[in-house]
């Protein structure tokens, strides 16, 4: 596909990107599971930046209480499937970038099939078991993979790096949230979501220009206190995921 | 008094804190966070147990879930 470069020309100025940066932003796929809150930023600044192959995975439909803070949808998409609202938008937002929906739940029986096509996967999604799920199969077929998560006012961060045999998602919890936890209702405020999942769609990037990452490492974002950290996380010896892989 | 590292940072507290003392002078609810005591990730049934002692870590990650 023949591409005019001056869409992209503020971000080939930077020399970390450069025409041949560009290049490699133009030919990689990347997936982001869950086109909710996180979703919405990281599409919006993949699509932007010029990833050429996208793809989004959402089996949920627009419902009134999303729109706090997931900008890809109006009132005029409540009822619709998200997937199929998402990739018309962001197809009209930028020609140059392909965007597949995935419409269906990820399970066990569908996700490395899905996950297959691409190379750099984003976990934007709301539950810890699709999480679990997304981190272990990711790490099983060697995708790198950009976690965030966003509860009330605080956001979580790390990137994941099997060939690089990096700690992974369970590592950061080990142990399974409680029953009761899952099934609370957390508040999420849009503009926390805006900031994880502009991080994300940034570590996106980075993988595939192979820029430093947030590898082994955990950014926990607090915006009531205005608090950035970055933790070191622990390979954990008994992690049944990253601990067995070769 | 002793001092601790929680979640990164220097904390004095009075000796013979448990870490189920440290959560609930905090308003932290155990089963809402992780908790990493000195790099070991340790369980709920532990928390009452282990008496913070001085040169201690304890991070307490909570978990976000959320997108």
């Amino acid at each position: 596909m023949k591409r005019n470069l001056e869409r992209y020309q503020r971000q080939i100025l930077i020399k970390e990107i450069k025409e041949i940066g560009q290049q490699k932003l133009f030919n990689a796929k990347v997936l982001v599971c869950g086109a909710g809150g996180l979703g919405s930023p990281v599409l919006t600044y993949l699509v932007a930046a010029g990833i050429g192959n996208i793809g989004l995975c959402d089996f949920d439909i627009v419902s009134p209480s999303n729109l706090n803070r997931q900008f890809l949808y109006t009132p005029l998409d409540l009822g619709k499937q998200k997937a199929y609202i998402a990739k018309a938008k962001l197809e009209e937002f930028n020609y140059d970038v392909k965007v597949t929906a995935h419409s269906d739940r990820l399970t066990e029986d569908n996700v490395t099939e899905i996950f297959k096509e691409y190379d750099v996967i984003i976990d934007a999604v709301d539950n810890f078991e699709s999480r679990y799920l997304i981190n272990m199969v990711a790490y099983k077929n060697s995708i790198p993979l950009v976690c965030g998560a966003v509860c009330e006012f605080e956001g979580i961060l790390t990137t994941i790096v099997p060939k690089e045999n990096t700690s992974c998602f369970r590592c950061v919890y080990p142990l399974n949230p409680s029953v009761q936890l899952t099934s609370k209702m957390f508040g999420i405020l849009g503009a926390i979501a805006g900031v994880i999942g502009s991080i994300q769609a940034l570590e996106a990037i980075k993988l595939i220009l192979n820029l430093h990452c947030l590898k082994n490492k955990i950014l926990i974002f607090n915006g009531l206190e205005n608090t950035y950290r970055v933790k070191h996380i622990t390979k954990r010896e008994d992690c049944t995921i990253c601990m067995h892989h070769c | 008094m002793i001092t601790v590292k929680i979640n990164g940072q220097n904390k004095e507290i009075e000796e013979t804190t448990t870490i189920f003392d440290f959560l609930k002078m905090n308003d932290v609810v155990p089963i809402e966070v992780t908790l990493e005591y000195n790099l070991k990730v340790i369980s709920y049934e532990d928390i009452k147990k282990i008496v913070l002692k001085n040169g201690d870590t304890l991070e307490v990650l909570r978990f976000v879930g959320g997108g």
